[in-house]
């Protein structure tokens, strides 16, 4: 999308650089002063058009694509545009990802809870033997 | 005990880079723009002053949300940052574009 | 108002782009020359690192030891002002003289050096080169007119080389151009280059404001001395525990 924008905004720029590069060339040769002649309004609202055309290319290339997350499920950001900088936000966002920007820190051998995960490795391998 | 925010440092560097980024194509296109209408120096700066708020406007309704009155989430201080802070800083790069096509087209 | 100047227009075509089109080339192979001879993170000797670790470590202690028991403090503090009085983590053995080390022998040292030459070289070859290249080619050549006036000032610097001294400021000289260029293309490169860090770095180049690396001045203070003073520091720390009192606290609180 927002390249579609880019592409038809520099073309429309430069259709309308051009024309005007022409204007000037004909104005040289008719001999008029080029200050008091101002530019064809066609080309003025081309350049207008051209150049809000390019920002509203470069206001949607910035959009957050929707993520994939651990379970593999599409997730839609909550903001279309940016990323919340609050700590409690940002975190909400990665918790629905699955992910965890500090799982490094977390996971070290101090904060693993041994008991409570040989608790769920038994009952994991208990549900293992019973299916079989 | 006093709540302060704490802030979430990369979101906050890529929300940055996002509007630096819409700043930069909106002042290349803006010098564009300004080569080829070929105003005069004066109006030339104002063409900029105003493009460059224009399109900050639109950052800040569009992206921001800023109707709603979020931009607070997405930066520390939303108006400062997105119209004073880079309005200096993308000057050359309008200035550049401004006298390329100028010198192009005329 | 003076009259136009009429310009050839092949200048445009033959010097305007090909210096704007060059310097993008140029700033994109920089960026990726630096990439390349940058090379990864420099590691710090295990020695070294593990000097300065426990000594943070005994700061950590010092800092957080309100959460610890009287008797695992005395435990700790024993143990840290112990082994901070031995030479059990220095990272090289203490020589007794006092003799300040030449820090060019340091090898560290020269490492941090030979990145400041390789910056400083990526830094000014391109531009020399390039500036070189105007002059030789280009000199003396009135290329464009600016579309905003400019004072007096600028003109020794902006038609350089142009012997015309009455000639308007707002037509310029080729090298005026480069300048331009220098300062207006870094969207251009962000655009491009799509990796905005190497472009802060190649900007940062660019302006001349390179970092000095911390160079091991001579004057540094020795290891033992900086441990010495940290086991006297550990010596007065005033232990108050959290758990002090702790009964009365909660049930005061209910």
């Amino acid at each position: 999308m927002s390249k579609i924008l880019y592409i038809v905004g520099s073309i429309l720029l430069l259709h309308a650089g051009y024309s005007s590069f022409e204007f000037h060339q004909l104005l040289k040769t008719t001999h008029h002063s080029s200050t008091d002649s101002g530019l064809p309004s066609d080309i003025i609202i081309e350049v207008l058009v051209g150049i809000v055309v390019l920002v509203a290319g470069s206001l949607s290339s910035i959009e957050i694509p929707n993520f994939l997350s651990v379970d593999n499920e599409v997730i839609h950001p909550d903001h279309k545009y940016l990323k919340p900088i609050e700590m409690s936000k940002a975190t909400a966002e990665f918790e629905k990802l699955k992910i965890n920007p500090f799982a490094e820190l977390e996971t070290r051998i101090e904060f693993i809870d041994i008991v409570n995960k040989r608790k769920e490795y038994a009952k994991w391998s208990g549900q293992e033997v019973e299916e079989k | 005990m006093s709540k302060e925010t704490i802030y979430y440092g990369p979101n906050a560097d890529e929300n940055k880079k996002k509007l630096s980024k819409v700043q930069d194509v909106t002042s290349l296109a803006l010098g564009v723009g300004a080569g080829i209408l070929a105003p005069e120096p004066v109006y030339g700066f104002l063409f900029y002053v105003i493009g460059y708020t224009v399109s900050n406007i639109a950052f800040y309704i569009t992206c921001c949300e800023g109707l709603q009155g979020r931009a607070g989430q997405f930066y520390k201080s939303p108006v400062k940052e997105i119209f004073v802070d880079n309005l200096l800083h993308n000057i050359p790069e309008y200035i550049m574009m401004w006298c390329l096509v100028y010198a192009l087209v005329k | 108002m003076s009259p136009d100047l009429l310009l050839d227009p092949q200048l445009k075509y033959w010097v305007l782009l090909p210096i704007s089109f060059v310097m993008v080339l140029v700033g994109i192979l920089r960026a990726n020359v630096t990439q390349l001879m940058s090379g990864g993170p420099k590691l710090t000797p295990f020695k070294k690192f593990r000097e300065q670790s426990f000594l943070g470590r005994v700061g950590a202690f010092r800092a957080n030891n309100s959460v610890l028991t009287e008797q695992e403090f005395q435990q700790r503090q024993e143990y840290f002002i112990a082994t901070l009085n031995t030479d059990h983590f220095y990272s090289e053995p203490i020589s007794e003289d006092d003799k300040p080390a030449n820090p060019f022998t340091d090898p560290s040292t020269n490492d941090a050096m030979m990145n400041m030459m390789k910056g400083n070289l990526m830094n000014y070859i391109p531009q020399t080169l390039i500036m070189g290249w105007i002059n030789y080619f280009f000199a003396g050549f009135v290329i464009m007119k600016l579309p905003f006036p400019l004072t007096d000032s600028f003109k020794q610097m902006l038609q350089n080389g142009v012997a015309t001294p009455d000639l308007n400021v707002r037509y310029v000289s080729s090298i005026s151009w480069y300048f331009v260029n220098l300062l207006g293309l870094r969207p251009i490169y962000t655009i491009l280059l799509q990796d905005s860090s190497a472009v802060d770095a190649l900007m940062q180049q660019q302006s001349q404001t390179q970092q000095v690396p911390t160079i091991g001045g001579p004057g540094g203070p020795k290891v033992d001395k900086v441990y010495k003073a940290e086991a006297e520091n550990l010596q007065v720390v005033d232990h108050k525990s959290i758990f002090d009192g702790i009964v009365e606290r909660v049930l005061e609180a209910n």
